[in-house]
């Protein structure tokens, strides 16, 4: 349905590692900038991952219309450089919450969890 | 005091640059800071190596698309659009070089798709066999005890199942002969019959090693039954037109018998090639052979092993000696000679069989040196189409200077300045490639000629001609556009833009170099040439001991040809022009049938020579002009009755050497061979001549009179030069009547001992027509310089013209330089030249060293050639009216 929302060429569905990074992105809220995302990614599931391949999944959620960023404030910590702060839009909240809808329709239609999954 | 800390510790410099110089502009500072917060983090929980790592590592992951700096050019195609239009034009204000430069690379393209059509063909052979490099063929060694030693690519007819028998190793095994004595077989259906020219026997197992493809009948059963005969596509068709061939009879007139054999199979005519290919094959060989038992002689068996999958050649080829030495070692030391056995790899037997034997090769024995020189000449003649377009676009770069300043005043980078002229030079051989494909297309059948092949372009040879074409395209553009390009685009932007006058050529040196090198080639080309043909002119030239005008051969090819030919002899003899008649087991020019070892009686048969046997009818000597130097001629009939023993014999001078027997001492002298109670009786001695090509070393013959013809191979027939064609038809008209089953044929025979030579005049147009290219080519490039140079230097002539300068003194001024070139290339070339040539001129026992004098021509005609080439524009210039010259601004 909410393909049709977006008009340009844009790859809009979700992979796997883009919807665990928009995740994180909510849940740093105000704290959520490139390297503090890669942090949380190793921390929640223990797998490395390269600050630029979290920067590059973030550009590209942004592109498709899932985020968006504003440079924050200097920090000491970074010789005074700013962070960029990435914020969900509603769009990606929708699309988050559309994916666990999907998923949870199968889980209900997959007959060996039924059971359990209430 | 934390802060303080780490202002110590700064990440690597080097890394950061790194990351800058490919970094988006707007990412910079986020990414800056992500990766040092990183860092100092890094810092605190571990070493700094591992923090200094660790940046590194996060840099070159940032190397993605979305964080790369965008090129400034947007959009690239307007500049390509620009480099296309000055190239062309820069090609049409100079047509001259255009034409020299795109024509000559076309010429070199097109010569080396041919020579690589010609040499893919030849190393395709044998490679469709499933499993052909697990068959072998079996090779053998004899040495005798005077210290001759034969190689032989055949086995005696034992060896073979022996083998098969007692190693392990050994899958399968499969023999062919064929009958040689004939160079043709001939096959009858229905009255009509067919010479072919290959025909073998071989063992039931054939198609199990050589899988070839049967249009009719099946494979395995084929040749199961003796008297059963496989034919080619083009025989069955020859015979039976468009009908089936399986199950029709056929004869094949033999000289021991007359066979019939019933057809059990079709072979598909297939582009892949084998030594094996034949028109028929015929069963039986396995019965044929059975009852040839020796282990020493009888080595007239091609024999083909197929070995396991997991065995080793080296291991199966340690058995071989004992193998030897258990069966053949009594055998052998009567003979007074050593046996060893050998296995030559079936995809070598075509190029690789120079150290065997050639006598009866199966197939048309192909060259490693020919391919070789193939190769050679087709990337020799691309090199000098090359260095061609490397010294006329240096030459001419001073035209494209100002562009150059403008585009590196304009921003360009000097990378862009090298893939635009590379790209140039790769667009120019693009058109030479569909030039020369043209030249393909036209020349191939001149080319078949040359290289005396069947190629063409089709489904099997596709894929590999674009591919060569497209391989040998790129790389030519790419060699050829690397120098001028780097040269080019070196130049100084101010310094281009500023100087009007500026005169920017490559250096002197490395253009004359270049020169030289061409000349150099050209030389040596020339003077090999030279030597080939004189060489060849020596060979058709050279006294060969007999008289070969106007005798014609008629090959005997079926018993009944050669038990009917007394009657047809006497039949010939009354026919008006005709001179005389004779007949031969083996008439010069044609390979020998029989050859066994002699010794003198007074000697033991470990001084046994090797003696080619030849049966001969009467008049043979006299009609031939054979001198004799003692003794007297057979007396027919009395010498040639069969069973007398003594048997008179007359042998050549060669052999009286080998044995070392005087010729006064000769006449008399009894000889022996093997164990044999045979004696031969030395009668007469005739002069050496020659019955074998000039290849070959004149060897032993002992010649035989024979009474019976069914020995003759060869009839001779000297006729009157007056109404010969006359003659011959009422030879003609005779034969049919006296041999009704065997198809007249006739050769002259000076025609068949010319043929002798077929591959060395093949080899001699190939290199003659490469000469011609190469010459050619060089001289394009020279004109185009002479032109260039003679351009630029007209101001210079107008003044030394006003000056009082002669014509005379402005041509010496001008082709001065390009003789000194040529006289370097000389020097280099000629010693080059003639150590090739003394290699090449070992393949004759018989040759004609070059005297100087052929260089020194070859020298002349480099001179000459290359002076012609420069005189015109030299003379232009030298004539030209100083007035216009200095006037025009």
């Amino acid at each position: 349905m909410f393909y049709n929302l977006v008009t340009n060429m844009i790859e809009t569905r979700l992979g796997e590692f883009e919807e665990v990074i928009l995740l994180l992105v909510g849940i740093l809220g105000e704290g959520a900038y490139a390297y503090r995302i890669a942090e949380e990614f190793k921390s929640q599931t223990g797998r490395t991952v390269s600050i630029g391949a979290t920067h590059s999944t973030l550009d590209r959620l942004e592109t498709k219309g899932f985020l968006k960023s504003e440079m924050g404030s200097a920090t000491a910590e970074r010789g005074g450089r700013r962070k960029r702060i990435f914020t969900i839009t509603a769009l990606g909240k929708r699309v988050l919450k559309e994916s666990r809808d999907f998923k949870v329709s199968l889980w209900e239609q997959y007959p060996a969890f039924k059971v359990n999954f209430n | 005091m934390k802060l303080k800390q780490h202002n110590y510790i700064v990440p690597p410099v080097l890394a950061q640059r790194l990351l800058r110089s490919f970094l988006r502009a707007d990412l910079v500072e986020e990414v800056e800071g992500d990766l040092l917060e990183k860092f100092l983090v890094e810092i605190e929980s571990g070493s700094h190596l591992k923090a200094k790592l660790n940046y590194w590592a996060q840099v070159v992951k940032y190397v993605r698309p979305f964080a790369i700096r965008k090129s400034k050019s947007l959009n690239p195609y307007d500049m390509f659009e620009n480099y296309m239009r000055t190239g062309v034009r820069s090609m049409l204000k100079n047509k001259t070089f255009a034409f020299i430069n795109v024509f000559g690379l076309a010429i070199g393209i097109a010569c080396c798709v041919l020579l690589a059509l010609f040499i893919q063909d030849e190393l395709s052979f044998e490679k469709h066999f499933a499993d052909y490099n697990r068959i072998y063929r079996l090779t053998t060694i004899l040495n005798s005890d005077n210290g001759t030693e034969t190689r032989l690519q055949r086995a005696s007819p034992i060896i073979g199942p022996t083998m098969l028998r007692e190693f392990p190793e050994l899958e399968n095994m499969t023999r062919v002969v064929k009958d040689l004595s004939a160079p043709q077989q001939i096959i009858m259906h229905a009255d009509r019959s067919f010479a072919q020219s290959r025909a073998y026997q071989v063992d039931s197992t054939f198609f199990e090693l050589f899988p070839y493809q049967f249009i009719e009948g099946n494979p395995q059963t084929a040749l199961k039954q003796p008297g059963s005969v496989v034919l080619s596509e083009q025989l069955a068709f020859k015979i039976f037109g468009n009908k089936s061939a399986l199950n029709e009879l056929v004869t094949i007139p033999t000289f021991s018998d007359s066979a019939v054999l019933r057809i059990t199979g079709v072979i598909k005519h297939s582009q892949q090639q084998s030594h094996l290919d034949a028109d028929f094959y015929f069963s039986g060989l396995e019965q044929t052979l059975e009852p040839i038992t020796t282990w020493a002689s009888g080595n007239f068996v091609f024999t083909y092993l197929k070995l396991k999958p997991e065995a080793s050649v080296d291991e199966l080829l340690s058995k071989f000696p004992a193998l030897m030495q258990q069966y053949g070692d009594e055998e052998n030391r009567a003979m007074g000679r050593k046996k060893t056995l050998g296995l030559q790899a079936l995809e070598k037997i075509h190029l690789h069989s120079a150290h065997l034997d050639n006598q009866f090769e199966l197939g048309t024995r192909g060259s490693i040196t020919y391919v070789y020189l193939a190769a050679a000449i087709g990337l020799l003649i691309l090199l000098l189409a090359a260095i061609n377009f490397i010294n006329l676009t240096t030459a001419k770069a001073s035209q494209r200077a100002r562009e150059i300043g403008v585009r590196k005043t304009v921003g360009a980078h000097r990378a862009n300045l090298i893939a635009q002229f590379m790209g140039e030079s790769v667009g120019i051989t693009i058109l030479a490639m569909f030039i020369a494909c043209a030249l393909v297309y036209i020349t191939l059948p001149y080319f078949n000629q040359l290289v005396q092949k069947d190629l063409f372009v089709g489904n099997h040879n596709l894929a590999f001609l674009i591919k060569s074409l497209l391989a040998i395209t790129l790389t030519t553009g790419l060699i050829a556009g690397a120098y001028p390009a780097l040269f080019i685009s070196s130049f100084d932007a101010v310094k281009v833009l500023k100087d009007k006058h500026l005169q920017l050529g490559s250096s002197h040196v490395l253009r004359k170099g270049l020169i030289a090198f061409q000349f150099s080639i050209s030389v040596i080309l020339i003077s090999g040439i030279l030597v080939v043909q004189h060489q060849l002119n020596y060979v058709q030239t050279k006294p060969l001991g007999f008289d070969v005008t106007n005798k014609v051969m008629l090959p005997l090819r079926t018993s009944e040809a050669a038990t009917q030919y007394a009657r047809f002899r006497e039949t010939v003899k009354d026919i008006a022009g005709v001179n005389a008649v004779s007949a031969s087991s083996n008439l010069p020019s044609t390979p020998p049938t029989s050859d066994w070892s002699f010794y003198p009686s007074d000697k033991t048969e470990a001084e046994a020579v090797n003696h080619y046997i030849i049966s001969i009818d009467e008049n043979y000597f006299e009609m031939l002009s054979i001198q004799r130097m003692a003794g007297r001629d057979f007396v027919f009939p009395a010498d040639g009755q069969p069973g007398t023993n003594p048997q008179k014999a007359i042998v050549n001078e060669a052999s009286l050497k080998k044995m070392g027997i005087k010729p006064e001492q000769a006449v008399g002298m009894q000889l022996k061979y093997a164990n044999s109670p045979n004696i031969f009786e030395i009668i007469g001695v005739v002069e050496d001549f020659h019955q074998f090509s000039l290849h070959h070393a004149i060897s032993p013959i002992i010649f035989l009179a024979s009474a019976d013809s069914s020995a003759f191979r060869q009839m001779i027939v000297s006729i009157d030069q007056k109404n010969s064609e006359d003659t011959l038809t009422k030879i003609h008209t005779a034969w049919e009547q006296v041999v009704p089953d065997t198809p007249f044929e006739k050769e002259l025979l000076s025609e068949s001992i010319s043929n002798q030579y077929a591959s060395d005049r093949s080899m001699s147009a190939l290199v003659l027509v490469s000469t011609m290219l190469a010459v050619l080519i060089s001289c394009l490039g020279l004109y185009g310089l002479s032109v260039f140079l003679a351009e630029k230097r007209v101001k210079e002539i107008g003044i030394r013209k006003v000056m009082g300068a002669s014509v005379k003194q402005i041509l010496m001024m001008l082709t001065k330089e390009y003789l000194k070139t040529v006289a370097i290339a000389l020097a280099i070339g000629i010693p080059i030249s003639y150590y090739l040539m003394q290699q090449w001129l070992q393949n004759f026992a018989y040759r004609d060293n070059p005297g100087l004098w052929l260089f020194v021509l070859a020298a002349g005609l480099c001179i000459l050639v290359s002076l012609v080439t420069v005189l015109y524009e030299s003379l232009k210039a030298a004539l030209s009216n100083p007035v216009t010259s200095i006037k025009a601004e």
